[in-house]
């Protein structure tokens, strides 16, 4: 009876620890843009450097946040890598969509503009930087996979102990 | 195993370290660069050379960043009130390395002899010329800034705005016009030059009557200084044109004229008389 106690209370004590961990890790992994942007109200002006609406960066950062969640609840288990090895290529595919493939326009309307010149458009064009971002993912996706290899081989190394038949 | 999966993980923490500080130094460089007026136009120039005339604007970089500007391009496309064509071109310059300086170079925008006579209503009519103008940086070899201002509007002024043609004497003609052999009749003239170059050359009458025969003709030399549709330089002259005393000048027909000078010719505006 103590020892049950005991155990759950253990258990407790590390899912408490995990959601705190899986909450900042979470803010810090895009929780903060999403204070900035929507909570403080700033998100006109940080969606409207990028090439898509407004609900894609949203998603964007939700599905982010939600990953990083999950990362830190199952972590000690083969879905932590799983699930890492999957956000690292859903970034991969929301970063091209979301900075059009690393060529941004921002237009700036007349009323804007002194001298009356009318539109101006700026265009940046950052696939270079893109590029080296998406070899970084593609790294991360291959620590991951070798982390998991790792992971599976220590567990198997490990001393297997029967169940005490009652 | 460790070891590789330690060193994947400093390899992605060191180089992410890295990028970032290279996209922030590079943003901070060219918004300093920028802010310091490191790129700017001199005064607008106009040239009038052999085949047209040629708008010059002087450009200067001083390049204060971290890093090198590996192109510097500029285009400007012009078209007129018709959506017409008139002149396309680009200025390049190569590598501009960190700290350099290029006090001036220049961007011509050049309208050729051959659309100002293909385009002979930019002659009579003002409007305005829409300017499409592309400006594009390389930097750091990794960014490629466009800076594009799309129909920015300039306004044309005509070098012959209402060229007007005053009526020729009635008929018969007065014996004091006759020399001996020929008729010379003085016809008035009248032009504004709303052009901002001058309008300097021949400008030439033929007389046909009313059967299109040619009568005569008279030249006279024009200067008139530059104006602009709001302060225009008005020209009001004569022309003498001589009819030998065999050709019947007829109560009505045509005033054909003819301008030609160093940029362009235009030739023939008819107008009736009579």
């Amino acid at each position: 009876m103590v020892e049950e106690r005991s155990t759950s209370k253990s258990v407790l004590r590390k899912v408490i620890s995990r959601l705190f961990k899986a909450a900042f890790w979470a803010f810090l992994m895009g929780g903060e843009v999403l204070f900035v942007s929507y909570i403080l109200g700033l998100s006109e002006y940080t969606t409207a450097l990028l090439p898509v609406e407004g609900p894609f960066f949203f998603g964007f950062m939700v599905t982010f946040i939600l990953f990083e969640v999950a990362i830190q609840l199952l972590s000690e288990t083969i879905f932590r890598y799983v699930i890492s090895v999957t956000r690292a290529f859903i970034s991969m595919i929301y970063l091209i969509l979301m900075t059009n493939g690393g060529i941004m326009k921002i237009t700036i309307p007349p009323e804007m503009v002194p001298f009356g010149v009318g539109t101006i458009i700026f265009t940046v064009e950052f696939r270079t930087i893109l590029a080296v971002f998406l070899m970084f993912s593609l790294i991360s996706i291959l620590k991951n996979l070798i982390q998991a290899i790792n992971f599976l081989s220590e567990r198997a190394e490990l001393p297997f102990t029967l169940p005490k038949i009652p | 195993m460790r070891q590789s999966i330690r060193a994947l993980g400093w390899t992605i923490t060191i180089g992410v370290i890295l990028i970032v500080l290279f996209l922030g130094s590079a943003m901070y460089s060219i918004f300093q660069t920028l802010m310091n007026q490191g790129f700017g136009f001199g005064s607008f120039q106009i040239y009038t050379m052999e085949d047209g005339i040629v708008l010059s604007f002087p450009l200067y970089v001083n390049n204060t960043s971290y890093y090198d500007i590996s192109t510097l391009n500029l285009t400007t496309f012009v078209r007129d009130f018709r959506g017409v064509e008139i002149s396309k071109n680009s200025t390049t310059v190569g590598v501009i390395k960190a700290g350099a300086i290029i006090p001036t170079f220049k961007h011509n925008m050049s309208i050729n002899s051959e659309i100002l006579e293909n385009l002979i209503y930019l002659l009579f009519e003002d409007g305005n010329l829409s300017i499409d103008t592309y400006v594009g940086i390389r930097y750091a070899y990794a960014f490629y800034f466009q800076m594009e201002m799309p129909n920015v509007s300039m306004p044309w002024g005509a070098p012959f705005y209402n060229l007007t043609i005053g009526e020729l004497p009635s008929l018969p003609l007065p014996p004091s016009s006759f020399n001996g052999t020929h008729y010379l009749i003085t016809i008035p003239l009248s032009f504004e030059n709303h052009a901002f170059f001058n309008v300097t050359g021949a400008m030439r009458l033929e007389i046909l009557n009313s059967t299109r025969n040619y009568l005569g003709s008279g030249t006279t030399f024009v200067n008139i200084l530059p104006g602009s549709p709001y302060d225009p330089t008005p020209y009001n002259g004569v022309i003498e044109v001589s009819i030998p005393i065999g050709n019947m000048l007829t109560d009505t027909g045509y005033l054909c004229i003819y301008f030609e000078n160093s940029i362009f010719n235009f030739g023939t505006v008819e107008k009736t008389y009579g």
